[in-house]
């Protein structure tokens, strides 16, 4: 049985590696990796010194401390996905006034 | 003063090009089909009867498509801009009706509403949207209005981009920027083909139903602030 410190830490340089390729890619916009590039620093960090979390969870009054990193997660999730429903809806503002123009540009030119 | 008639058409094509015939044999307006990407033959129907057209390259929904006529009505400088749905479901005459209407009030928009129209739940509904949107008007959901330039003005900000329908939003983005409002009753048809395009499911009301709610809290809360 391995120790959970490597499966923690081996989960956490995955992570980051998984995004470095993504980016190297060209599938991640550089503006929306900075996120990207945060979350895997962060599971490295905890991942490699799960001690942090035994030591700030008291500190924010929770009892269980691997509750923390839950709630740390979800809570970065649900921030993460508003952001994402923001710019669909600027997105979906701005192919709407394409459309509008383009059909009145299309009637000039014809 | 110039006046133009705007109709936003999906798949319309059975009835639009009788529409704009009659329309064209009451009246001397321009009449502009904003075509919102039919599948049929929509658009060379009403060319052939010789509205001109405007054609989306992707599905906006009516309230695009009127926004996309708006925007033509403004640049060729119209002082009158109408809308009308594509379904037959207004009768041409009312055209008359609604400019005898705006010509003497002093009102920015005129809606041609009809309360005949609708059963109990829907009736119902309106009751409540009329009361939590605090608008004072009995047909929210009429296409049949008659808007002045400076109302298209408004209407044609970001605020009212994402819009689906031209109704509660629509009245209240006027109302929160001060403009006058008024209706004229007028008969409408009942649908000769097709069902109602919003109505069309117990699911779509229900979605409907959250959406406009939805927008009546957060627009009347900025109307406060």
């Amino acid at each position: 049985m391995i120790s959970y410190r490597l499966t923690s830490c081996l989960l956490g340089f995955l992570l980051a590696f998984i995004i470095v390729i993504l980016i190297r890619r060209g599938h991640l916009h550089i503006m929306h990796s900075i996120w990207w590039f945060f979350i895997g620093l962060m599971s490295i960090i905890f991942g490699s010194f799960p001690w942090l979390i035994d030591w700030i969870a008291p500190i924010l009054g929770i009892h269980y401390p691997p509750n923390l990193i839950l709630i740390g997660f979800v809570f970065l999730f649900i921030i993460k996905l508003l952001k994402l429903d923001i710019e669909r809806s600027e997105q979906d503002l701005k192919i709407r006034t394409l459309t509008e123009r383009l059909a009145i540009l299309e009637e000039k030119l014809a | 003063m110039k006046t133009i008639i705007i109709i936003p058409a999906r798949n319309e094509s059975s009835t639009i090009g009788n529409i704009v015939k009659k329309i064209k044999q009451i009246t001397s307006y321009e009449v502009i089909v904003v075509d919102d990407a039919s599948e049929d033959n929509t658009l060379e129907k009403a060319r052939e009867e010789g509205a001109v057209t405007l054609s989306l390259a992707i599905q906006l929904g009516a309230w695009g498509a009127t926004r996309t006529g708006f925007r033509y009505a403004l640049q060729n400088n119209y002082d009158y801009i109408i809308t009308m749905d594509a379904d037959g479901q207004h009768y041409t005459q009312s055209i008359h009706l609604l400019m005898t209407a705006m010509q003497s009030s002093d009102s920015d928009v005129i809606i041609g509403s009809s309360t005949q129209r609708g059963n109990q739940y829907k009736k119902l509904a309106w009751y409540i949207f009329r009361k939590i949107s605090l608008l004072n008007i009995i047909d929210i959901t009429s296409g049949l209005r008659i808007y002045n330039q400076s109302a298209i003005k408004v209407l044609l900000t970001d605020d009212t981009a994402l819009f689906n329908y031209q109704d509660i939003g629509v009245l209240l983005t006027l109302k929160n920027n001060g403009f006058r409002i008024s209706e004229v009753p007028v008969n409408m048809a009942c649908r000769s083909i097709g069902n109602s395009k919003i109505f069309n499911s117990w699911f779509a009301i229900l979605k409907y139903l959250m959406y406009t709610f939805i927008l009546c809290i957060v627009k009347i809360k900025r109307s406060k602030f």
